[in-house]
């Protein structure tokens, strides 16, 4: 049967494990925010270099491209200049 | 142009911290026909790949990751494979991976249609729309 005494007992408990948990918690919440963070910024230092090494990279890759579409994928090994030969 | 399969995991692994795809490395990976790749694949290791050896660096560079009007869009650079040295294939489909990413989580594919052989000295490119991007979220 509906007990409104029992209900508001079993509430009051529910709300005291809850609170035990998130006590817990919450110190590991923060610890793994920390870690997070330290790894964000390392990331951060480490992908600035990648993007200052990696400017010319598009360029490259659309001239590639075209010449690749212009051969229609025949792209071989470069013929040797004749004044480069022996 | 091939066709664009979203796997199943990669909306996850979006929405759970797996990807960041204005940085991390992209990568392709080709499969034969006979090794197609399943919607549930997650990870790199559960393709089936053909061998590289005689191929060029897969690779991708990202030429932009952002939203417009809540909108999101990568857009890659075409790719260009080359083969040197011997044959690479066959394969149909391209599938794309985060190489940064821990377990190399994949994106999706593209289907070819068809196996596809590169000879020696020849170049295959990989075509990621610069209009639509390599793939959207809306």
């Amino acid at each position: 049967m509906f007990n409104p005494s029992e209900l508001r007992s079993r509430f009051a408990d529910l709300s005291e494990q809850r609170k035990a948990i998130v006590a817990k918690v919450d110190p590991l919440h923060s610890q793994r925010a920390k870690i997070r963070r330290d790894a964000t910024e390392a990331e951060a230092k480490i992908a600035e270099k990648i993007k200052a090494e990696s400017v010319s990279l598009p360029t490259i890759d659309e001239e590639m491209a075209m010449i690749s579409r212009a051969l229609k994928g025949k792209t071989g090994t470069p013929a040797v200049a004749p004044d480069a030969e022996g | 142009m091939a066709s664009w399969i979203k796997l199943q995991p990669f909306p996850e692994d979006l929405a759970e911290g797996v990807h960041d795809l204005g940085s991390d490395q992209i990568k392709v990976a080709l499969c034969a026909a006979a090794n197609a790749p399943a919607a549930t694949d997650g990870v790199l290791a559960d393709l089936t790949e053909i061998t590289y050896t005689n191929l060029s660096s897969r690779n991708v560079t990202t030429t932009s990751s952002s939203q417009s009007s809540g909108a999101y869009k990568l857009v890659l650079q075409d790719l260009t494979l080359t083969s040197t040295g011997g044959t690479t294939g066959p394969f149909r489909y391209v599938a794309i991976y985060n190489d940064t990413a821990t377990n190399d989580e994949l994106l999706g594919y593209y289907d070819y249609g068809s196996d596809l052989t590169l000879n020696d000295g020849e170049s295959l490119t990989i075509d990621f729309s610069e209009v639509n991007g390599a793939l959207q979220l809306a």
